[in-house]
């Protein structure tokens, strides 16, 4: 009995090794904050570029699901999630890659591994970032001119904090709301002065903490009918957004409290 | 109003670098950006818009951002995300946290259900953009089975 050729180039590799790097892909975009629709086609895909079928793939935000052929199924946990589009978009791409034309199980993993911690932009540029954006919605948020420097100054104090934050073992919701806390502070500085709109620069600094790949994961999870997820998303936005919300009016509830000036 | 489409276009481009999205797609958010800037202010014109104009934007945004993504083969979510950020009522939310501390209940609760309601026809608007647009834009896909 002759075994049947296969097109991959290479020794074929062991099953469970194919589909735990098949896995290893899903995983890393669930955590980045990809839809479910895209991590279930992409880790199909995949699985199919690796001759691994049938395979069926189950994935909420907090676990991935995989049953592989003979009865193999793979079961993973999900405790850390952050936000990422470089990495969506990175592990996106070579999964088209790899369906087009398959490369050796190795040379995915290596390009998977290199995808996982694709970041476009340095963390020391990402404040300064922060810093631009938080300006530019200060602006929008009915801020004039003279509000643009508080507010940046806000947002790249925010990004920061964050960074230096999720560094810590601190608990993000927690984290999220010491940011804020942060965020808050050039607003209250300032809000003395009358020529400033403390309320423009505030919301431009808390602007960086909005969790908006979140809110479009979840409204996008819904409509392909990914319940459990999009519930589960919706939550966890409400929840940042209420950490966001309660570390920024602490500080303006001492402000006030002490009899301190606010339009 | 170009003024504040210019903002809204540097604010998305802003944002996409925040969230790590490569330089050479930017600019397409950025145009999707002022473009859902300048139909929701045309909007906002009409007296009596209420919310209109947050569920025009946030249609805008999540309709051009399905062409862009079939078009440079991207996840749609590079092109909403740093788009819609502009439209979350930060402001609404701000207003209603200051009632409270104030002890207005009233006004808080009144600026806290207008956030909410305004996060509702973002969500609509965006959901609406997808549903209908996928279907046209990718005959061959069944909604969930695609990039």
């Amino acid at each position: 009995m002759t075994k049947s050729t296969t097109r991959l180039p290479g020794p074929q590799p062991a099953p469970l090794d194919a589909l735990q790097a098949v896995v290893d892909a899903g995983l890393a975009m669930l955590m980045s904050g990809a839809e479910v629709s895209r991590v279930e086609d992409t880790m199909v895909r995949l699985a199919r570029a690796y001759r691994i079928e049938p395979v069926d793939v189950v994935a909420i935000p907090t676990a991935l699901f995989v049953a592989g052929p003979d009865g193999r199924s793979l079961v993973k946990r999900i405790r850390h999630r952050s936000v990422n589009l470089a990495v969506v978009a990175e592990i996106n791409q070579l999964s088209r890659n790899v369906a087009k034309n398959p490369i050796p199980l190795d040379e995915f993993r290596e390009q998977l591994e290199r995808a996982k911690h694709h970041a476009v932009y340095a963390p020391w540029l990402t404040i300064l970032f922060a810093a631009g954006a938080a300006g530019l919605i200060s602006q929008l948020m009915g801020g004039h001119l003279v509000d643009f420097l508080p507010a940046a100054f806000s947002g790249g104090l925010t990004q920061l904090t964050r960074r230096a934050l999720s560094l810590t073992r601190i608990p993000s919701n927690l984290s999220d709301l010491l940011s804020a806390v942060v965020a808050t502070l050039p607003a209250l500085a300032v809000a003395r002065f009358s020529i400033f709109q403390p309320g423009s620069i505030l919301v431009g600094g808390i602007m960086v903490l909005t969790p908006g790949l979140l809110f479009t994961s979840a409204i996008r999870d819904g409509i392909t009918g990914d319940l459990v997820s999009a519930a589960s998303r919706l939550l966890e936005a409400l929840l940042v957004g209420g950490a966001v919300a309660a570390g920024a009016s602490l500080p303006l509830y001492f402000y006030l409290h002490m009899g301190g000036r606010w339009p | 109003m170009i003024r504040e489409a210019v903002f809204a276009a540097l604010t998305t481009i802003a944002f996409g670098l925040l969230y790590q999205v490569r330089t050479s797609i930017l600019w397409i958010a950025g145009g999707i950006g002022a473009l859902a800037w300048m139909a929701s202010f045309t909007v906002n014109l009409m007296p009596g818009a209420g919310l209109l104009g947050d569920f025009v934007g946030a249609f805008v945004v999540g309709a051009l951002a399905e062409v862009a993504a079939l078009w440079k083969k991207q996840p749609v979510t590079i092109f909403v995300v740093p788009a819609i950020i502009s439209y979350v009522p930060g402001y609404l939310v701000y207003e209603s946290m200051v009632a409270f501390l104030k002890n207005h209940f009233n006004q808080g609760m009144h600026f806290g259900m207008t956030a909410v309601f305004s996060a509702a026809s973002l969500s609509l608007g965006l959901a609406l953009a997808t549903a209908l647009l996928r279907p046209l834009l990718r005959p061959h896909h069944i909604l969930n089975t695609d990039s």
